[in-house]
């Protein structure tokens, strides 16, 4: 059982009964044949394949951004990366845009994802060759927040009948109304997650650092950019499909990496399982807890990540 | 095993090596010395690949470094460097496997073979018994030598030491360079290492290379190299050296007051 089948299925079964539970509550009590009728069934369907999408999305553009910064504290949301990615969509949708088809939105926040990662980067490496941690967190939150208040300018110009609301964009939200955009966006961060598990070893050795890595017979230079483009592209389809939801990409590689250890080739679809598990739960339980009310999926996500990413900011937990 | 021809290189604006050259032969133990800034790590560097010069060429085993792949230059060479993967909670053991990375297919595992191999660089590097420890819960030598066992478990016949035992104390710097002595002696394995440390490199070198403003300033034996009016040519520091009365090479002794 050395690659682990046991856990694969186990963690297979958990989001499963997670799925189940998701699609069993909500404000409407459903019966199975339901889901697939029009109506309430075919958008808590709809919901729940998103929530599994955007959550292993999340998780899996966590573990490549830490494996390549080094540093167990980056994630899309932290990096800034996700506002960038909204900041896009939204101005893609603003511009009439995205009626060109489904892949328009998630194209495009795919272009705001990557050039704010590429900013941050440049910004926390200045001048010598490391990345220093505390700056990496500084430029990527700083990033974040003018990009993100941009973003709100954005939705607050635009005619609100076009464009997604601010609290939309901000705090995320699961339900999809465009089989469209959920279909682009699934096959988007299924073939990231697919070539990112292929290719898990090169991230292995990233780890180690950029010379040894070379050493070790990697090709560091075309490494990194693919690796980026591939953390970009996952986080600007979910993005464009769901807004920004916070910390995911935080808690679950790093609770996986505790469990199972820092191997990519196990924890990319650890993480990937997993961090679909959690969102279902965090959603099911964002949607009942004070029903008919349902809470932002990012207020959700944030209260547990930010005190996460305390703690690890105040251990300084190695990748 | 290794030709180095006319290198100059450098970073940005400013040079660092100018029109270095030396010849490596198999199962040597070189040793690079001189001052901070002196071009030694940068020479590394430019033997690795990393650091392309701007003239001259490295020759490998016969092949011109820049037509080779990452990956033919890892199946043949390996880097040991100083405190490396601190931020790391790979097991000792995952550690020396990933030296097995440039022999792996493209997206395969590894196999009983590359464990075996794995399992038998890190009796070598003597760390097999912390083999399930993450390398972020144990010393910095202990460390070092599961670094150490990465590097064999790549099978290089050149292996490059970067101020490997820098920030180790002195049990940890001889227990790994006797290793390192050990493997140049009974397996004829090249190696090419800088180092801080005079004694050291006397001790543990067939040959010397004093770097100085990126030139070469002296090459020889420890006998010929390690001298007071090199030293103080080089380093700018008036010493006194003796002869090790075990070994009979070379040794820098620091006088305080005698300036």
């Amino acid at each position: 059982m050395k690659r682990g089948w046991r856990l694969y299925l186990l963690l297979i079964a958990a989001l499963l009964v997670s799925c189940a539970i998701g699609l069993g509550i909500g404000a409407v009590h459903l019966s199975p044949g339901d889901l697939f009728a029009p109506g309430v069934g075919q958008l808590r369907l709809a919901r729940v394949l998103l929530t599994v999408v955007v959550g292993a999305g999340l998780s899996v553009a966590g573990v490549i951004f830490q494996a390549l910064l080094r540093n167990p504290l980056a994630e899309p949301y932290v990096l800034g990366a996700s506002s960038g990615a909204g900041l896009a969509a939204a101005m893609v949708i603003l511009m009439g845009w995205s009626v060109a088809g489904a892949w328009v939105l998630p194209g495009g926040a795919f272009v705001g994802s990557i050039l704010t990662v590429a900013l941050v980067y440049a910004l926390a490496r200045g001048s010598g060759g490391a990345l220093p941690i505390h700056s990496l967190l500084l430029a990527g939150v700083v990033v974040g927040a003018v990009l993100s208040s941009l973003l709100m300018f954005v939705v607050s110009i635009a005619p609100p009948e076009r464009v997604h609301n601010v609290m939309w964009w901000l705090l995320g939200n699961l339900q999809i109304f465009d089989w469209g955009l959920l279909r682009a966006a699934t096959v988007l961060v299924v073939c990231g997650l697919g070539i990112t598990i292929l290719l898990a070893r090169d991230l292995n050795l990233m780890t180690l650092g950029e010379e040894s890595a070379a050493h070790l017979g990697l090709n560091v230079n075309q490494s990194r950019v693919l690796f980026f483009i591939l953390a970009s592209l996952i986080t600007g389809a979910v993005v464009a499909a769901a807004g920004l939801i916070g910390f995911v990409g935080l808690i679950v590689p790093h609770s996986v990496r505790l469990a199972i250890g820092p191997d990519h080739r196990r924890l990319a679809p650890a993480s990937a399982l997993v961090g679909a598990t959690f969102l279902v739960l965090a959603d099911a339980f964002a949607r009942t807890i004070m029903a008919p009310t349902e809470i932002p999926i990012g207020v959700v996500t944030a209260c547990l990540g930010g005190p996460f990413f305390l703690f690890l900011l105040k251990r300084k937990r190695p990748v | 095993m290794l030709l180095i021809q006319g290198i100059t290189a450098g970073y940005e604006k400013h040079i660092v090596l100018q029109d270095v050259s030396m010849n490596v032969a198999p199962g040597e133990f070189v040793g690079l010395l001189g001052p901070n800034g002196c071009g030694k790590t940068t020479l590394l560097r430019v033997i690795s690949g990393i650091l392309t010069p701007r003239s001259g060429q490295v020759i490998l085993d016969g092949r011109n470094i820049l037509t080779m792949t990452r990956r033919t230059w890892a199946q043949t060479a390996a880097c040991l460097m100083q405190d490396m993967g601190m931020d790391t909670t790979f097991t000792v053991r995952e550690v020396a496997l990933l030296g097995r990375s440039p022999h792996l297919p493209r997206f395969g595992w590894e196999s009983h073979h590359d464990h075996a191999i794995a399992q038998k660089a890190m009796e070598e590097a003597d760390i097999a018994h912390l083999a399930d420890r993450p390398v972020s819960a144990i010393s910095g030598g202990e460390r070092q030598r599961a670094f150490f066992a990465m590097c064999l478990a790549q099978g290089p016949r050149l292996l490059l030491l970067d101020e490997p035992v820098n920030h180790l104390d002195l049990g940890h710097q001889i227990q790994l360079l006797e290793c390192v002595r050990r493997l140049n002696r009974q397996n004829k394995l090249t190696v090419v290492g800088v180092f801080h440390d005079l004694n050291l490199a006397s001790e543990y070198c067939d040959r010397l290379l004093v770097l100085r403003n990126g030139r070469i300033e002296a090459a020889g034996t420890p006998g010929e190299v390690v001298t007071p009016e090199l030293i103080d040519r080089v380093y700018g520091a008036k010493v006194v050296v003796e002869a090790n009365a075990v070994s009979g090479r070379p040794h820098v002794v620091v006088a305080a007051g005698s300036h």
